[in-house]
Formats: structure tokens, sequence, C-alpha cells
């Protein structure tokens, strides 16, 4: 028996998916034996998802890459062999510097960096230095939440939402499957939301395929892909006219819904030197400034005569708009029965229980226990924009925004850490419109106006290949890069860029066909890529900067932002915990903030980067970096550390303790009844959007799509192959993420293969089960998909009742690699997200860079296929 | 006395925390999957209901395996927790051919998940789990309760809470208020698993 000589256990922070759960390792004799959640985090709260527990297979994977390479064959492919030529970290950081020096010189856009968020922190360091500091293009390199996080901007005042699951009853959520399986603080979400619906709060999970939302909900209702915004907008028709349920008060005090339009040109009516807008004061039956003392009774109906105009209340407006949403309409286009709609309109009005209060701390609150929420699913299509505008407003019809029970923001305000310089904010105020400006989405150092952007002039930059200047309601995720890359003549593009560096990210596989990809990847003379492993991306590189895993380095901040900290609720405190080193890195490899740091140094950047530093991470003076000094990463950790923590908590106090939490306040949570700001029913600012922008766009000759939907209340448009395109294509893939998987990011741990290896779902095409049967298909087959366009995928089927006939349930989408250096997943799962163009822009939503995956399929044996 | 589960259905979502936490925990070696999630679908599209059902060793009153094993390796404890005393087995697999809910397995050869040569975890984790005899979960006898631990490893980590663990004649009075009930009770095995929904 051997002599155990250490035995310890370290706190640090998870990196299996972006949400950074707070966790504890188990050290022995310098191995790393188990990791278990930490209980002082609620970040987890003392467990970890079942991607958590698989780190160590990720650890000690002995496929991870531990010495920087070079590739010494030109030639690249899945055929040929890199030759990889192992190099100096001090050559490997020579040669990126002088690609990047030389690219910058150039024209900074000829460079385009990208990131998956799955690894934040880099996601941050890497934005800060390319995008921030040297002015390269940059996007998101996975299939982010396009669209959504504007509009939960604009309805609650920073870029991310959540059911109040402490006191909601009533959750209808679309395409996702919060608290269940995914989103953000998934682990801190599924217990609250489980003690919820254990006490009787009811689930109603729209979505084509049954996951585990839908088989945790008390009503699965399977929609058509690509027709949320008909259904919800359906759902909206039976609450004003049939049942005449909606609040009131809430519409006249905290939304435009008053507000008069000119019934003939679709504007507000506004004052000629404020700008502000009018309402009609129904208690003296005058029209006046929204900002009007005297007002006693806002108008939510009727016409009046303003300035000699015809005008209504936006609110009026709205519930014409809905009149043609019947149940009977909608359910031609989404295949949801109108009795179901009707039900669930129903059970949802009922449940916002309207007029109800509540009183938290001593203080009373509007309770409205029902919210609708949605993701990624709904985000993934043409008209993304549309869709989750129309399901988030029923939230707005009820009442149910930034209440107790309703639908609340992550971390939308707070108050600051007494005695230390955590960032203190709280949405600010649009002055003309009154309406609640937006904190942004990771810091709240640098807000982004919602409003003022919308007035800002649209300006075409040739250069900037995610188009921001086009799509000005979303600017975000610039998903048009990689198409405007490949097609630079069509988009009037300055210049193909040159450079490509991707941090933590496999660009080739996560997003649209996998072979066109491959062409945005060789299109550039140098790629950089640095990761853990050699991914199908990683194959096609010329220089490989290996990272240290996450058990093995220091990450800041290990979550993102400040509002993906700690996703709220009252009895969520804040938390602030540090992710260290358990064991030392193999070849002594550097973390991402060494690599970033080293290449700012010999760029001669790192003074402005330490000032960019003291400015996003909101150090106070005593702590902030000097341009001129030099610093150790432990040092800049303990500044940060003791900039947010205190004097008293700097690096040694996190290393020893992991994390610091402190209560969160109603004030923090609940923004509504005190908050001045009102939140849009009326999105009016589209027309004087759509005006600029065909002006500029004519301007620069520029073929564009889209442009009719910039309207001032939510439809529904078809997506393109909403008719069938061709007989016998009637299939849509849609794609769908368990609690084991994120995107490629833990695809050759084994034991997550495991799971997906001997789980009916897990690799397989989900078909219903009549559908395949009517096309002489059994579970097992191996299958050819083959798509309207032409593009063809394969893989293997499985049978099911749980997923809409007309559908196909897939994992991932990103799957089947190629790599030969991932040999536990490769070829595994399908790649169906090979069926969706990237040169042609047609399938992206033009208003949000939204990715449609609504391509009509056809799905035969592969032997069949093959003849 | 006997130690006994109780899995509520209602709260599980399915996310497979359990499996890998029993592997990390217990250090099995692959196709060893002493806690897995069985999906089974009820009804025809569109009234259709799936159900994820957590499985593992079911630590029978009367369990099926211990009657076949010939050599005393698999054994019945006073604790209620049914357990391989491996350096008796003899690897015949009579008892998973009994054992009617799948929940025992054969380690046929020592390579790790990466193939013949282990990582450090795998060396120090794989050493008492030798080629040629049988695994099984042990409600975590070894590894936890007899540290101090009051749960399991698929109970501590449940991320939806849905697990206790304690003894059954203190589970009793919540087994019968809501109705639990065991797997394929017809096979009188008497499982100490209880299910809720």
């Amino acid at each position: 028996m051997t002599l155990i000589k250490e035995d310890v256990w370290i706190p640090t922070v998870c990196n299996m998916c972006f949400n950074g759960c707070a966790i504890r390792a188990h050290r022995v004799d310098g191995v790393v034996v188990k990791i278990e959640g930490n209980p002082d985090s609620p970040v987890g709260e003392g467990r970890v998802c079942g991607k958590g527990a698989t780190g160590i297979m990720q650890l000690y994977d002995p496929n991870r890459v531990t010495k920087p390479m070079k590739r010494t064959n030109p030639k690249k492919g899945f055929a040929e062999d890199p030759g990889w030529q192992e190099i100096s970290w001090d050559e490997a950081y020579s040669i990126a510097v002088a690609k990047i020096g030389a690219a910058v010189k150039e024209d900074p856009k000829s460079i385009i960096a990208t990131n998956m968020v799955a690894h934040n922190a880099m996601f941050i360091w890497t934005m800060m230095l390319f995008k921030m500091l040297l002015g390269t293009e940059w996007y998101c390199s996975d299939i982010c939440g396009a669209a959504i996080h504007q509009e939960y901007e604009r309805l609650s005042g920073t870029g991310n939402c959540m059911p109040d699951y402490d006191y909601c009853n009533y959750v209808l959520q679309f395409g996702c499957q919060t608290g269940t399986a995914t989103r953000h603080g998934f682990n801190m979400t599924v217990r609250r939301f489980a003690d919820a619906r254990e006490r009787g709060c009811k689930l109603v999970n729209v979505d084509p395929y049954m996951g585990m939302g839908a088989e945790k909900a008390d009503t699965w209702v399977p929609i058509r892909p690509g027709t949320d915004a008909a259904f919800a907008l359906a759902v909206a028709h039976v609450l004003v006219h049939e049942l005449g349920i909606y609040d009131r008060e809430f519409l006249k005090n905290k939304v435009n819904a008053p507000d008069l339009v000119d019934v003939e040109t679709g504007r507000m009516v506004r004052h000629k030197e404020t700008g502000k807008p009018y309402v009609w004061d129904l208690s003296d039956s005058k029209a006046k400034t929204i900002d009007d003392p005297t007002i006693k009774d806002r108008a939510l109906f009727g016409e009046f005569k303003v300035f000699g105009r015809k005008v209504k209340p936006s609110f009026e407006l709205y519930v014409e708009h809905v009149k043609k949403y019947t149940p009977e309409y909608a359910e031609k286009i989404t295949t949801v029965p109108a009795a179901v709609t009707r039900r669930i309109a129903k059970e949802f009005g009922e449940a916002a229980a309207i007029g109800r209060t509540i009183t938290i701390e001593g203080k009373e609150y509007p309770l409205r226990p029902a919210a609708a929420d949605c993701f990624s699913g709904v985000t993934r299509h043409k008209h993304a924009h549309h869709s989750i505008w129309a399901v988030l407003t029923l939230n707005v019809l009820v009442g149910s925004m930034n209440v107790p029970g309703g639908l609340i923001g992550f971390a939308p305000a707070c108050e600051g850490h007494e005695g230390t310089n955590w960032p203190k904010y709280i949405p600010p105020v649009y002055e003309k419109d009154q309406f609640m400006e937006a904190v942004g989405m990771y810091y709240p150092t640098s807000p982004t106006s919602v409003y003022k952007h919308f007035e800002a002039e649209i300006k075409f930059d040739p250069k900037d290949k995610a188009l921001t200047a086009l799509m000005p309601l979303n600017h975000q995720d610039n998903h048009f890069v990689p198409t405007a890359q490949l097609s630079p003549e069509r988009f009037k593009m300055h210049a193909p860029a040159k450079l490509l560096f991707s941090f933590a990210s496999n660009p080739l596989k996560n997003f649209g066909d996998n072979n066109e990809m491959e062409e945005f990847i060789r299109s550039f003379d140098y790629y950089i890529c640095c990761d853990l492993f050699l991914s199908d991306s990683a194959q096609f590189a010329d220089l490989f900067l290996p990272e240290a895993q996450y058990l093995e380095r220091y990450d800041v901040p290990p979550n993102a932002g400040f509002n993906h900290h700690t996703p709220g609720g009252l009895h969520t405190p804040w938390a602030l915990s540090l992710r260290q080193p358990v064991v030392p890195p193999p070849d002594g490899l550097p973390s991402g903030m060494e690599i970033i740091l080293e290449l700012a140094t010999r760029l001669g950047l790192v003074g402005h980067y330490y000032g960019l530093f003291n400015f996003m991470f909101s150090l106070g003076p005593e702590y902030a970096l000097e341009a001129t000094g030099k610093y150790k990463v432990e040092e800049i950790i303990d500044r940060i550390y003791k900039s947010w923590a205190g004097p008293d908590k700097g690096l040694e106090w996190f290393k020893q303790n992991g994390v610091l939490t402190w209560p969160r306040k109603k004030e923090e949570v609940y923004l509504y009844p005190d908050h001045p700001g009102r939140i849009p029913l009326y999105h009016e600012w589209n027309l004087e959007v759509r005006e600029r922008l065909e002006t500029e766009l004519n301007a620069v000759g520029l073929p564009w799509e889209q442009l009719d939907e910039y309207v001032p209340l939510p439809e529904w448009y078809p997506c393109i192959d909403h008719e069938i395109p061709k007989p016998g294509y009637e299939l849509f893939p849609v794609f769908y993420t368990n609690a084991v998987n994120v995107d490629s990011w833990g695809q050759n741990n084994p034991w997550i293969n495991e799971i997906n290896d001997t789980e009916p779902y897990g690799y397989n095409i989900v078909i219903n089960k009549k559908t395949a049967e009517s096309k002489g298909l059994e579970s097992g087959d191996r299958v050819t998909v083959e798509a309207s366009n032409g593009r063809r995928v394969t893989g293997r089927i499985f049978l099911a009742e749980g997923v809409h006939p007309e559908v196909m349930g897939i994992g991932g989408g990103n799957w089947q690699t190629r790599s030969k250096n991932l040999p536990l997943s490769r070829g595994k799962g399908s790649a169906i997200c090979s069926l969706l163009e990237v040169r042609d822009p047609k399938r992206l939503d033009h208003l949000s860079s939204g990715y449609d995956a609504c391509v009509r399929c056809k799905v035969t044996k592969a032997e069949e296929a093959e003849k | 006395m006997s130690y006994c589960m109780v899995i509520d259905l209602k709260r599980c979502v399915g996310c497979h925390a359990c499996d890998t936490m029993c592997k990390q925990e217990n250090g099995t070696p692959p196709q060893v999957t002493r806690s897995k999630v069985m999906k089974k679908e009820f009804g025809e599209f569109p009234h259709v209901r799936r159900l994820s059902i957590p499985v593992l060793c079911m630590h029978c009153e009367d369990p099926a395996c211990v009657k076949v094993c010939p050599s005393g390796a698999t054994e019945k404890n006073k604790d209620g927790v049914v357990t391989v005393d491996k350096d008796i087995c003899l690897g015949c697999r009579a008892c998973m051919t009994a054992c009617p809910y799948g929940a025992r397995y054969f380690r046929a050869n020592e390579t790790g998940y990466f193939g013949e040569a282990l990582t450090p975890y795998e060396t120090v984790k794989y050493g008492d789990k030798p080629r040629g005899v049988v695994d099984k979960c042990d409600f975590c006898r070894k590894n936890r309760l007899s540290q101090g631990h009051s749960e399991p490893a698929c109970v501590q980590n449940c991320i939806a809470k849905a697990r206790i663990f304690g003894q059954k004649e203190d589970l009793q009075e919540l087994i019968r208020r809501r109705r639990g009930f065991q797997l394929r009770p017809e096979l009188e095995t008497d499982p100490n698993v209880f299910y809720l929904n």
C-alpha cells in the first residue's frame, strides 16, 4: 500500500460550458481524482451537471496538444497531413506577432477574430485585444442568441431574462429548455424550477421536438418550425379579443401603449421641441405629453384629434393588428389546433392574476406569476426578430415584465458591494420616450444606448464584414461575417480578410455548410488557432497555440460579464469566484490570459490593454494598472479581486476561500413598479430606421432583404421553405441540445461520448414514427438527408412519437467531426448544419443575423440514395 | 434496517449528472455504467408523454443475483446493500443473466477510455476493478458511506434534488403518501429503489 503524501480540495470554477459553476477539485498526490460542486456558491449550489462531472476526462485526454506547432505542409485539407512541427513558445509568439502586426499595418479589418461563448473569459480577452484595441473584425463563431438579447434589453434593461421561478406559476416557453436542460445558469435554475413544479407551477413547452423541456411540460405544443410568431400572436388575439385579459394599469403606466399614433403615418405625434409623445388623458379629455404631471387616466382606446391629425393610442393599433391572428388562422400556419391555443391563452392569462399584489420585505409589488420565454429555437430563424418580439410581448400584455412571478432580467440592477469597487448600476432612462435603457450584456461599465442607436446615422462600411450598419436593430453576434468574407463583391466589401485568429472555437463546425465553412477558413492567407485540441478547424491552421485546460489555469472573470455571473432571483445571492490551477499544466502550457497578454506586449500595446482593462473591469483608482507597468498575471488578478471584493480579499483570499457571496436586494431583482423607465409595445423607430436604411442601401447599391419587416408591430412571416418547395422534400431539421452536450465543446470527452452512444436519442436523427414508416424507414437505418438546395448529409435514424411529423430532431447539428485528432467523436452524429447555405445569405435574418434552419429535406435509406 | 433510495421523477430532468458523477466517484471503466438514465415514451403523437427513468442496482430485498452466485462473492449485506467481493468473484456472469434490471457489468479487459495507456486518473481509480470480474453499484458504500458521507454520489450531486437516500423505515411514509412504486414488482425481488411520479 502506498502512503498518501498529499490530499487537498481546491476551490475553483468549471469550464465544461459557459455557465462557470463553482467547484472543488480533489487532488491526491498530484492527481485530480474528483470534481464536486462547491456548496459555498449559488452558482451550482454544490452540484455539477452531467458535463461538469466529466472535466477530469478532458484534463487527462491524451489527444490534447501541449506544445505550439507550425504547419509545414502548405496544402490544406482533411486528407492532407499538416506536417505539424513543434516549435518554442518564443518562436510561436514571434510568428503570431509578425503576422498580426503586418496585417494591422495594412488594415486592421484584414484580420477576423472569432470566439465561442463557452470559454467566456477568453471571449472577453480576445475581443478586447482584437476588436477593441486593434480594430479588427470579430464575430461569435457559434450561433448565439441573435435577436433575443436585444429584445430582452428593451424589455428588462439587460440582455437576458428568466421566469421568476420563486413566484412563477405558469411558464410558457418557446424553442428552449430553460431550467430543464440548457441555458445560462442551467445548474442554478434546475433545482429552483423543480421546486416550482413541485408546488404546482405549470410548464407549457412550444417546440417541434420533444426535448427535456417538452418532456417535463404539463402541455407539449408540437409546432411547425418557424411559426412561433403566428402562435404567439394567436395567444395575444385570444387574450385581447376573446377574453379581455390584459393589464390595463401596467399598459397605461409602464408601456408606450397609450402613446398617440398618427393613424395615417404610423408615427407618434410628438411635442415639437422636446420630441415627447402625447397621450390622451380621459379625466379631462386632453392630449398631454407623456411626462405631464397632471395626467390622471391615459386612454388605451379611442380615436382623437391632435394637431389636426387623426390619432389612436398605440395599444388600439396593436389590438387591431392581432385581430387577424385568430386561432383558426394560426392553426393553418402552425398546425397547433385552435382549441389548444385558446386553452393555453386562457390558462396563461388567468395565471397572470392581474390585479394581485404581494408584499416582499414590507414592500407591495404587483404579482404576475406567468411568464412567456424563448431562446435558441426561436432565434435560429429567418424572421427571428419578429418571432421573439411576438412571444415576449405576451409578458407586456399581462403586465408580467420585471415584477415578482413574471419575466425578470438576470441582473438588471446592482447597488454594488459595500467597501468595494463592485459596479453599481441601474438602467438609465431615455428621456424622450421615457424608455428604460439597457445596462449592456456584459459589463455595466460599457452600457449601450438602445434608443440613441436607432437615431444614429446609418453609414455602410465596406470594411465591416459583420455589416453592422445594415442591422441597426441588432448589433451583437455578427453572423454575416463568413457570408461577407465568402462573397466580398456581392456585399461591396473592400477586400476579403487575410488573417484568421480563433480562440477556443471551431468555426468550421459551428455554423452552416461545413464545406463552405472550410472554404471560409481556406480564404485566409494565414490562420492562427488557439485551442486545447486539434479540432476540424485546426486542421487548416498555420499556427497552433495550445492553451492550458481549465483545471490548470487562471481565468478572469471565470463567469462572463456581471449579467451572466448569477442569473438572479431574490433568493440567489451575488457571487464572485476564482478559477485557479489545481494541477500544473503539461509542458508549462500558458493560460489564455498569458497568451493574450504576451501577444499584447509583443505588439507594443500592453499599456493600452491595461487601460482598457481598468475600464472594462471598473478597477478602482488604487488598483488601476499603470500603462507603463509590468505585471505578472497573478498581480493583475490580485488587483481585480481586491477592487471587486475589498482590500483584504485579493488573490490569496480567493485561492483559499474560492467564493464570496452577499445577499441580493429586492430592488436589484424587481425593477417595477419603482423604475421610471417604460418599455415599448409599439416600435415606432422601425419606420424611421427603414427610411434611413433604404436611403443608404440605394446609395451603396447593395442587394438587401426584409426591408418591409421594419414595421411598428410584430408579425409572422413565412420562412423560405414554409411551403414545400419540391415534392418529397417535406421534413425540417431541428437542432436541439441536451444537458450533456454544448456545441462541439465536449465532443471528444469519453464519458459524454458514451452517453451519446448508448442513449437512443444521442447521436441519432429522431423522426416521427408514422412519418418514417410511411417512407419504409426503421429505427437504426442509415439514411441520407437531402435538402431542397441539393446539400446532403448522412446519419442513423431513431423512430419516436415525441417529434412533429414534419421534423427531424438532431442533437448538436454540428457533429460528425472529421479530425483524426478527435478519435472518440469522429464521424458520430450528423452535421445537419451542413444543409444550410453560407455564401448565399438567404437563410440569414437580415434584421438580426439569426440563422434559419428551416430547409425542407428528403430522407432516404443510405443505400437507395447511393444508387 | 436497510438502505433505500427514492427517485422523484417529477423533479428529475434526465440530465445524466448522476451518471457522470457516479463514473467520477467510483472510477468505473468503459462500458460499466452503474448509473444510467432510460427513456420511455407513452402514447402516440401528439398525445405523447416521455419519461426519463434513472436506474441503478435496485439492492433488492430478495435479490436474484445472490441466489445464482456460485462463489458467494455477491451478497446481501446487513445494511441492505448488495455487493460483489471482487477477490472471490469467478467472473461466471450468472448474476448478469439473473439480474432483471441489467445492473451488472463485466470487465473483459483492462483498457481505459483512451485505449491501453491509462490516464493518471484511471491509473488511480481502476486499481480495485480487475479484469474478469463483475462490477455493480454499491450505493457508494465503499467510497462514501464507509467514509462518513451520508449519501451516494448520485444523490449528493442530483442537480434537480430528485433523489432521497436513507433508511427504508424513514422513507416509508413518503413512499406511501406519494404512491411510490418499484420497477418490475411482479418479479417479487422487492427493490429498495422506489420511484415517485
